[in-house]
């Protein structure tokens, strides 16, 4: 018990705020702006850190981190446009949701249901860590083959109802993710000549020229005089009420989860945890409406993710997902070996980051509580300034990923398609989810066929794989169902 | 429908595409494990199988009459089809006028799809400043289409690259494309 | 009026954007260094190259007097960083951290270039691969292991982390002298030891700074190192050689400018390398991750890394990971 009162004395101090502010605050403007992600900010405050002592510097990492993962639903309610890569479900129905008018509630939404799935990842973290590494383990190549096919049916869930579009633009992305060295064998594929096609697409780069181009097309090409009606101001800033927030609790605390477990495998991260989170919600609203459960599912994932990636990360040493890759990298660089040892040698470091960890989650909640109102006012700007400057951002975030200028190219070639794809009446979402599942899925696949020399039993091998293929089998069912049902109905008015 | 079936065309050709340059990848060296093609195939196979479906189902001529008389395509990102929209209803209560309920403009549209391309290019050729100072400008005066006099365009786009320069050059030192040229 | 003032405005403000530019070529004749110098990565941020990198950036940032900030330019198995340096213009203001990966980089055509297209500044460090096994695995030593290879061919699962990377070559260098099968199964970014730890994989073959915590937790135990001495924060591990196996393979690091880069610049370069790598921070650093530091001046550096890619090329061809 003193430990923990020391340890929140520690994290008190006037000095540990200022970091929290700071990373805080950094982390929720990077994830905000699109085209800019939290890992990013990292990488960028990275080198204020070596000169830190060491909770201080994790602890700046850690505001970036939390506070990157929480501000992306910013963009992607208010702007359609995935503020990070793990905030590409909120868009689904946050952007819709804010085109009608409940900007505010959904922004509430995601940030309520963010903090609280971060709140409830750190408990798991402190309570269960150990226990939940020693599970993650037991995911080989097999079982995360499929847990990534699983997520991949879930593709069907976001099709809005036309489960052949859907399949058709997901294996249209699937495609693109065989641009590239093959992931095993290191062989060249498809690169057409293209030096720099030798590393594959980039994620971040074609989703976020899938996202936002053809809405800056769009911007730029339709009569503008037509698009500036101010937004009510009472109407966009209003915050969820108490009942809608106890009806989506359940879900929230289930989506928490995915999330944690998620982020505890290794090799897996928040992009995965949320349309798997956003699949969750769809199943329990039964329809395909727009609704705020709709952005809590995917919220509450993808930030269960971040206390769950630091479960293997802490105790194993096993990065959970790229930020926390680079967390451990500055572990490393001030001499604190992640590991049990850790646990034992510097309990008071662990002490003070699990008290860190809590006081960031209320750091942003009410940064990013205040700045909804702010954050609103966004919808107000003349959209023509508006999606210039988002196009300005874009080809920022796009060539800050990798600095490489291709990848640009490769933005507006995403941009192109996607509005292609959407004029043709094909869902864009699908396309990016293949562009996230579709490596490890291959990867995996063959992984676990060199381990088992060939033997395609090895799929069938473990509990864990036998799980997630009735689940798959469990939601193409229902897909099917609904959408007969749906046919149905259709037919009968 | 006919976009579906231009459509599965397209995907189709994508597919014999992508198999035509499958040749060059070499065989499997790893025992057991199934090569380098094995994947893109699978997922070809899949596809071309899909773009069929599609196309077959794109002779079928829709069984249920659309209440609405028009469709407009709606370029929300996320749904893939047709929705009808009740204008009344949303308009008022404080939602914004949907940019995806107007039909574009040919000529602007044509000139945003250059207007990007370019922008890339010149990125990539003269620097990301020099090449976004001419973007901004016409990219502002593209969607103004004439509404808005040109020199009164001249002090917005200035401010964004300023406020874009300060942030991102001056405060977070972001690493921006020089451009080749130089 | 108005019009035109504001016409002029903004070209004015481009015309200082443009200025700015030209200020810093200008500059660039001057004194070396006169700007920042970019550093690049090959590996992604939080991985060993790159902690190394960000450690040195930070030490020898103040002796240049200029930051060196590093840029991770990942991907195309190392091919987009080497090629973005070796295009990049000769004036000292890029620098690239190289290591045997350019040698089995090209060697598994990712690139089309060897080392001459580049000039050393200087070598930095050496890091050992390390074989490691479970904490309760049945062989006590190498040998043993060895023992086993041989005895179930096509049975045992050796994880690296990538096809040819200096890992995997390790590895397969094993498999060459026990004369039996041995199941490579890549991974990437350390994940090697999650299966090992899992029990889908019996070793793993990687740096040592990516098993040290759980080897000081006593979940793994590392049972060879492929240097030629004992490895300090390892003290009790032996090497390879010491067990009689014929093997010594050391990952090296250094640094690296286009070639072309004039003398004088990479002379400052070299000079703050060498202070920075006998500084004691730097050592203290290494101790910490399990890396050696083993400078070596330019000069030498040219002809040790035209060794090594002889010696490299060969041994890769010898056991068929060679596509050249």
């Amino acid at each position: 018990m003193n430990m923990v009162l020391g340890a929140f004395a520690q994290v008190l101090s006037v000095k540990m705020l200022l970091i929290m502010i700071l990373g805080s605050f950094v982390g929720i403007v990077f994830g905000a702006i699109p085209g800019l992600t939290y890992s990013m900010g990292i990488i960028l405050l990275l080198p204020l850190t070596f000169h830190l002592p060491p909770l201080m510097a994790v602890t700046l990492l850690l505001g970036v981190y939390i506070g990157g993962m929480t501000g992306g639903s910013v963009s992607s309610i208010l702007l359609g446009i995935p503020g990070t890569p793990s905030a590409a479900a909120t868009c689904l129905d946050g952007f819709p949701l804010s085109k009608r008018g409940m900007a505010g509630k959904a922004l509430g939404t995601a940030l309520i249901s963010s903090i609280f799935a971060g709140l409830l990842s750190v408990a798991t973290l402190m309570v269960v860590a150990p226990i939940v590494a020693k599970f993650a383990l037991k995911f080989g190549p097999a079982e995360i083959f499929s847990l990534v096919f699983f997520g991949f049916s879930t593709i069907c869930g976001i099709s809005m109802g036309n489960v052949l579009k859907g399949l058709i633009s997901g294996f249209i992305g699937l495609l693109f993710t065989t641009i590239g060295i093959d992931p095993v064998m290191g062989m060249s594929r498809y690169t057409f000549g293209i030096g720099q096609l030798i590393s594959g697409v980039d994620l971040l780069a074609f989703m976020i020229g899938m996202f936002a181009i053809p809405q800056v097309i769009k911007i730029l090409s339709v009569d503008e005089s037509l698009l500036t009606r101010k937004i009510s101001a009472k109407v966009s800033t209003q915050y969820p009420s108490l009942q809608e927030l106890k009806r989506m609790f359940g879900l929230m605390v289930k989506c928490a989860f995915i999330g944690i477990g998620i982020g505890a495998i290794p090799g897996t991260g928040g992009p995965i945890a949320a349309f798997l989170g956003y699949d969750q919600a769809k199943r329990k609203t039964k329809n395909n409406e727009p609704a705020l459960e709709g952005v809590a599912g995917p919220e509450s994932a993808n930030n269960g993710v971040t206390g769950g990636a630091l479960i293997p990360m802490l105790t194993l040493g096993i990065p959970g997902d790229p930020a926390t890759a680079i967390l451990l990298g500055a572990l490393l660089i001030h001499g604190l070996k992640p590991g049990p040892m850790l646990f034992t040698q510097h309990a008071d470091f662990i002490y003070g980051m699990y008290a860190a960890l809590i006081v960031i989650h209320l750091i942003v909640l009410l940064m990013q509580g205040f700045g909804i109102q702010l954050f609103v006012k966004v919808l107000n700007f003349r959209k023509s300034y508006l999606y210039t400057t988002i196009l300005v951002l874009c080809t920022i975030g796009a060539f800050a990923v990798n600095n490489n200028e291709f990848d640009i190219y490769v933005m507006v070639f995403a941009g192109f398609l996607g509005y292609f794809l959407l004029k043709f009446g094909f869902p864009v979402a699908p396309t990016v989810l293949a562009l996230v599942l579709g490596p490890p899925m291959e990867e995996n696949f063959r992984r676990a066929l060199i381990l088992s020399q060939g033997n395609f039993w090895i799929f069938l091998q473990s509990p864990i794989s036998w799980f997630f293929y009735l689940a798959t089998i469990f939601v193409l069912v229902g897909q099917v169902r609904r959408s007969l049902l749906a046919a149905k109905v259709r037919k009968g008015s | 429908m006919k976009k579906e079936r231009y459509f599965s065309v397209l995907v189709l050709g994508l597919c014999a595409f992508w198999f035509l340059n499958s040749r060059s990848i070499p065989p499997a060296t790893m025992p057991g494990a199934p090569g380098p093609k094995f994947f893109p195939y699978l997922v070809m196979g899949c596809l071309a199988v899909f773009a069929l479906i599609q196309l077959a189902l794109s002779f079928r001529s829709p069984k249920i009459p659309t209440s609405t008389p028009v469709s407009i395509p709606t370029l929300s990102p996320l749904e893939g089809k047709v929705e009808e929209r009740d204008e009344t209803e949303e308009g008022q209560e404080g939602g914004c006028v949907d940019p995806d309920d107007l039909v574009p403009d040919r000529r602007s549209l044509i000139a945003a799809f250059l207007l990007i391309l370019l922008y890339v290019v010149g990125i990539d050729l003269v620097g990301f400043y020099p090449a976004t100072i001419p973007a901004v400008f016409f990219g502002l005066l593209i969607a103004m289409k004439g509404k808005t006099p040109w020199h009164k365009l001249v002090l917005p786009t200035a401010l964004i690259t300023v406020a874009v320069y300060g942030v991102f050059t001056f405060a977070l030192k972001v690493n921006l494309p020089a451009g080749k040229l130089w | 009026m108005k019009r035109i003032g504001l016409v002029l405005w903004v070209f004015l403000l481009s015309g200082l954007l443009f200025a700015e530019g030209g200020k810093e070529k200008a500059a660039a004749k001057q004194k070396y260094p006169e700007k920042p110098i970019e550093v690049t990565c090959l590996f992604g941020a939080g991985s060993a190259a790159d902690l190394i990198a960000r450690k040195f950036s930070d030490l020898a940032s103040p002796i240049l007097g200029v930051p060196l900030p590093v840029v991770n330019r990942t991907g195309g198995g190392q091919s987009v960083g080497y090629t973005y340096v070796k295009n990049a213009k000769p004036d000292g203001y890029n620098v690239v951290w190289t290591s045997n990966g350019l040698i089995t980089a090209y060697y598994q055509g990712n690139i089309d270039f060897k080392q001459d297209a580049f000039r050393s500044i200087a070598r930095i460090s050496y890091e050992p691969v390390s074989f490691a096994v479970k904490y309760d695995a049945p062989w006590k030593d190498i040998n043993e292991f060895v023992d086993y290879i041989k005895k179930n061919p096509g049975k045992v699962r050796i994880g690296n982390s990538g096809v040819g990377t200096f890992t995997h070559l390790a590895a397969a260098a094993l498999e060459d002298f026990a004369q039996s099968q041995v199941v490579h199964v890549p991974f990437g970014r350390g994940l090697a030891f999650a299966s090992l730890l899992g029990g889908q994989i019996e070793a793993s073959s990687q740096l040592p700074s990516e098993v040290m915590a759980q080897f000081e937790a006593k979940q793994v135990r590392i049972i060879a190192v492929t240097s030629k001495e004992r490895v300090k924060s390892i003290p009790e591990v032996p090497t390879l050689m010491e067990k009689k196996i014929p093997i010594e393979l050391i990952l090296w690091r250094g640094l690296a400018v286009p070639k072309g880069t004039p003398d004088d610049v990479v002379a400052v370069l070299e000079a703050a390398a060498k202070k920075v790598v006998e500084s004691e921070e730097f050592k203290k650093f290494c101790d910490q991750m399990s890396i050696i530091p083993a400078f070596l001046p330019a000069a030498e550096m040219d002809k040790f890394v035209d060794a090594d890619e002889k010696f490299t090329g060969a041994l890769m061809k010898k056991i068929g990971a060679s596509k050249r």
